[in-house]
């Protein structure tokens, strides 16, 4: 009871901060806008490329595979796709390897085989996204027709269609853009940012000479601790969300279909980063714990990928990025949204929790020792 | 103690994860889950107060070793062994220490190959523990020695001061006996000859007319008798007065000139007094005077003082002195032994000595007046 | 029975002793003034008191009951008014002390009809709404005193309430105090302002260096310097006074005539003014002034400690 009587005073005292509070909404939001819209070229011309080039062999060009092959050959095309087909001599993997195709399918009557080029990694991906849908489709469909032969023909004509190209991962907005990518990357900074109003949870009673009554209340510093941290988590959190809903409904941002996971993922963080603020705030004498966590969350920003991508990066600047707690986030909301790959987020949950409890006890640990609070 | 075995347990578990993760290249992320599972579990170990709580957690923290032993790899039993110290060190006397026979029990289960590595990681870590016990114990009794000694010391120490009282006090009763038996004297033998000579001069008086001759005689025995008594007098008043420079201002008064002399002038000493000077008893002149020399001693040696001023003040219910000095003085005073015999003197008699370091330094003595007890 | 026992109790910062082997016994229904200059230990004590620090040595009893023994208790029944001004400006004036009184366990109904009694006993309670930030000095330290007394603790510590406001505040604070103390309150009154210490409370602590030098009521401790008072009466003419008749004067120690006064020195305890007058008047004497010198707290602090209050 005491624990929801003090969270609530925490709730009430932090909404009507507007100052801060406007600050912890409007700050992400016009960076997205600005960052967003200034580097748009940035993110889509790194994305184009030429011709996608597909070499194919097929091995009996009597089967009925073969003649759906030919449909989709002639559907892809339309999508900008140079399919060559190769006589029985020439080697396709081999010209795959020169780098002549990106990708070379071999159609057989019992499935496809698919080689993709190493170099050409993109486009082979593409490439392999839609002949997989396409071998799918196919034996979806003669699947179908052992058990309705007479149905075989309306499947089939679907499966050649060229409706099903748009399902692949060809269509330009399954790949981030930039308003997409600093939608996200400001939500998970954002998020961090809690660790900044953390480090004030304690210091501020003490500025506010008010920690002289808490102290003196009859109540105990493990019902204080943890009425703060529940509160500070929850209008964090509640920041957060108000930054993802105005990047998904005001610009338009892609936050793909899982939300359940996204939030997930970002509500650790936001206890990650309390937990953090907290224990720098008892590591830390005075204003150092602030200045600590100021430096530490920017510096993690930076690297983390909260301004640019970091992805791309190698050797040192790669392992100083997978230090930052918001590289783990923005790498597991990334491939949730556009992988698909909900189970992403579990080493990011997992870290999250972990270094929330290590930092937690070692706060309990410091608080423990202190005299007064 | 408990530092040291987090240290055993941790270069242990580095050597594990080495181990596990590195060397074995079979690796999974169930062994990672387990390394922080571990870890948790036995940083939460030092964070709980309850010995309870905490077998409870080494109990736990060695079955779940047993389990990631069978389920991972049996490398994690060499963890086991600093568990066993840690409920040793838990659990009281002998009983506790056969427990350390247990560190046998895993060697059957342990395949051939890590049968060495076992068995020195357990003998290492039991040097370590059974040496560091050893060196605990003795330190802890020696601890328990010169705190007997200590508290030796200071009783000791209190009878000390308990006797100097008595001698003091007793030196007091002496000097009024001594005036008693002085009065006593002057009544007895003075008194008695003046009344002698008293009578002989009436009777001289008497026989005038009568008899010239027996009066002329009479007078001369009342003038020889007088004599004599007056002669006792002085010598009886030369026993009782006490020298002037012996009381209690005039002696202050001839310290601090002393003082002035002896130090070739480089400070200016003044003694001043307001009030009755009657009402301070022989005792408390005594502890003002030893007050004084303390105080004055310390002013001359840290305060780079060129004026020290002696006051005394005789109040309604209490005798003040003050030594005052402008030198340095300090913000913060630091007790040292001067002030706390100067405060033990005053509070035998039920007064206090307030040392201020604000304006030069300030030592004043209060002591409450006798009538005012 | 005593409401606060303090027995030997030392605290010391590293070498130094902010409070000095100190012994001093509140009891119940005083108004206990702690009087002394800034680092002279009030505020520490008051801290180990109230929970906030723990004594070096020696024990502290809050109602019977040893505080580190029973910390739950102690607080229970104490209200701390800070020094400074403690409570939070985006919470209004209710939400502040409904907070407070909140952390001391009250719930639901109860919990709002001692918030809106303790604002309305300092006088807030029209102000229950508003939001400190609009408050003057005077009611934002009323509003510090609302948060510490909701709860109905049995001693009340008060640390500087009146510091930096305007007259009329301060009276109405000093009222209070008073109207508490007749509720059954005990009150702690530290104040380096002499003459409400003077005013208000019962029985005096001086305080300096972390030790106490002298306590009792006020009466006491003047006449810890002298038990006597002087009044200086200047006349016209001094020709037809009878000193002899002055001296008879119940209370009058001595008499002398200086340069057109008559200096008198009094039995402090006694109030014969009058009488001097009436003895005067009847002797013609022109009366130009009336001066009475009694001794005050000031003037006894001053010799004690050898300085001044607000130093």
């Amino acid at each position: 009871m005491i624990i929801l009587h003090i969270a609530r005073k925490e709730l009430l005292r932090s909404l009507r901060d507007t100052r801060t509070f406007m600050f912890m909404l409007a700050f992400p939001i016009v960076l997205m806008l600005i960052l967003g819209t200034a580097l748009t070229n940035a993110f889509t011309t790194s994305l184009t490329f030429d011709d996608l080039k597909l070499a194919y062999k097929l091995e009996d060009p009597e089967s009925q595979a073969s003649g759906y092959w030919n449909e989709f050959a002639k559907s892809i095309e339309q999508n900008g796709v140079l399919v060559t087909p190769l006589s029985a001599d020439e080697d396709g993997k081999k010209a795959v390897k020169n780098g002549e195709y990106a990708a070379f399918a071999e159609i057989k009557n019992d499935g496809i085989e698919f080689y993709g080029s190493n170099k050409l990694t993109v486009e082979s991906d593409i490439l392999q996204g839609m002949v997989s849908a396409f071998a799918n489709r196919y034996s979806l469909a003669a699947a179908g027709a052992k058990q309705d032969p007479a149905s075989l023909e309306t499947l089939l004509s679907e499966a050649g269609s060229g409706t099903y190209v748009k399902e692949t991962s060809l269509q330009g907005d399954t790949v981030p853009d930039s308003m997409d990518y600093y939608a996200m990357a400001m939500s998970t900074m954002i998020a961090f940012y809690a660790c900044m109003s953390a480090s004030q949870l304690i210091r501020g009673e003490k500025v506010r000479n008010t920690a002289l009554r808490l102290a003196a209340a009859p109540i105990s510093k493990a019902e204080l601790f943890a009425g703060k941290v529940i509160a500070c988590t929850l209008i964090n959190f509640l920041c957060v969300i108000v930054v993802v809903a105005v990047s998904r409904f005001a610009f338009g941002a892609n936050w793909g279909d899982h939300y359940g996971p996204i939030l997930i993922v970002l509500f650790t963080e936001v206890l990650l980063a309390v937990s953090l603020g907290l224990g720098a705030s008892y590591l830390f004498s005075g204003e150092g714990g602030s200045s600590a966590v100021m430096t530490f969350t920017q510096i993690a920003s930076f690297t983390g990928g909260a301004y640019f991508p970091v992805n791309d990066m190698t050797g040192f600047w790669a392992i100083l990025a997978k230090i930052s707690p918001l590289w783990w986030a923005n790498d597991a909301l990334t491939k949730i949204i556009y992988s698909d790959e909900v189970q992403a987020l579990w080493p990011a949950v997992l870290f999250n929790v972990i270094f929330a409890a290590l930092f937690l006890s070692l706060s309990i640990l410091f608080m423990r020792r202190k005299e007064a609070l | 103690m408990e530092y040291w075995l987090i240290g055993n347990k941790a270069a242990l578990l580095f050597y594990v994860i080495a181990a596990t993760y590195f060397l074995s290249g079979t690796s999974t992320s169930w062994e990672i889950l387990a390394y922080l599972l571990y870890l948790i579990l036995n940083i939460a170990i030092p964070l709980f107060k309850p010995r309870n709580a905490k077998i409870v957690l080494v109990l736990l923290s060695s079955a779940f070793l047993v389990l990631c032993a069978v389920r991972l790899s049996p490398e994690f039993l060499l963890l086991l062994p600093v568990h066993l110290f840690e409920l040793v060190e838990l659990a009281p006397g002998a009983a506790g220490r056969s427990l350390l026979a247990l560190a046998i029990v895993p060697l059957p289960f342990l395949p051939k190959g890590a049968i060495p590595v076992y068995i020195l990681a357990t003998a290492l870590s039991s040097l370590v523990y059974l040496g560091m016990r050893t060196q605990l114990d003795r330190l802890e009794r020696m601890d328990h020695t010169r705190e007997k000694l200590r508290s030796e010391l200071e009783r000791l120490s209190r009878t000390l001061g308990e006797n100097e009282e008595y001698i003091r006090q007793s030196e007091y009763t002496i000097k009024l006996e001594e005036r008693n038996r002085l009065s006593q004297r002057i009544h007895d033998e003075i008194g008695h000859s003046m009344a002698g000579a008293l009578i002989q001069m009436e009777a001289s008086r008497t026989l005038l007319h009568v008899d010239r001759d027996k009066s002329a005689e009479l007078l001369g025995n009342a003038i020889s008798i007088s004599k004599e008594g007056l002669e006792r007098i002085r010598l009886a008043l030369k026993d009782i007065k006490p020298k002037s420079e012996e009381l209690g201002i005039h002696r202050l008064r001839l310290y601090a000139d002393e003082l002035s002399a002896k130090h070739n002038n480089s400070f200016t000493t003044t003694v001043t007094h307001e009030g009755e000077l009657d009402a301070i008893t022989p005792l408390q002149w005594k502890i003002i005077q030893e007050n004084t020399t303390e105080a004055v001693t310390n002013a001359m040696k840290y305060s780079q003082a060129t004026v020290i001023g002696i006051e005394i003040q005789v109040l309604n219910r209490f005798v003040k002195s003050v030594v005052s000095d402008n030198g340095i003085g300090t913000d913060k005073v630091i007790k040292g032994l001067g002030i706390v015999g100067m405060e033990e003197r005053a509070a035998a008699i039920g007064g206090t000595v307030v040392v201020d370091g604000t304006r030069g330094f300030r030592v004043t003595t209060l002591l409450p007046r006798e009538a005012a007890r | 029975m005593n409401v606060l026992n303090i027995r030997n109790v030392t605290k010391t910062f590293g070498d130094f002793a902010a409070v000095d082997n100190m012994s001093l016994s509140v009891r119940e229904g005083e108004i206990f003034g702690f009087l002394g200059a800034n680092g002279a230990g009030k505020s520490t004590t008051i801290h180990m008191v109230s929970s906030l620090l723990k004594a070096t040595k020696g024990e502290i009893e809050v109602l019977g009951k040893n505080i580190a023994k029973h910390p739950r208790f102690a607080k229970s029944n104490i209200g701390i008014v800070p020094q400074d001004l403690a409570i939070y400006e985006q919470l209004t004036a209710y939400e502040n002390v409904q907070f407070f009184a909140g952390l001391y366990g009250l719930r639901g109904s109860l919990l709002k009809e001692r918030t809106e009694e303790a604002l309305e006993f300092v006088g807030l309670g029209d102000k229950a709404k508003s939001f400190p930030k609009s408050f003057s000095g005077g009611m934002k330290r009323r509003l510090n005193i609302a948060c510490a007394i909701a709860h109905r603790p049995k001693l009340i510590i008060m640390d500087e309430p009146t510091v930096g406001i305007d007259p009329h505040s301060r009276n109405y604070i000093l009222q209070s105090v008073l109207k508490l103390n007749e509720m059954g309150c005990t009150i702690i009154y530290t104040s380096h302002y002499m003459e409400e210490v003077e005013e208000i409370c019962t029985r005096i602590a001086i305080v300096d260096h972390g030790k106490i030098i002298a306590e009792g009521t006020k009466e006491q401790l003047k006449s810890i310097v002298t038990d006597t008072k002087e009044i200086w009466i200047g006349v016209r003419s001094e020709s037809n006074i009878s000193v002899e008749k002055l001296k008879n004067v119940p209370g009058v120690v001595s008499v002398r005539i200086e340069d057109g006064q008559i200096k008198l020195q009094s039995k402090a305890e006694v109030n014969n003014l009058n009488e001097v007058i009436q003895q005067l008047i009847q002797d013609n004497a022109d009366i130009r002034s009336v001066e009475e010198q009694a001794p005050n707290l000031e003037s006894v602090f001053l010799t004690l400690t050898g300085r001044n209050l607000r130093d």
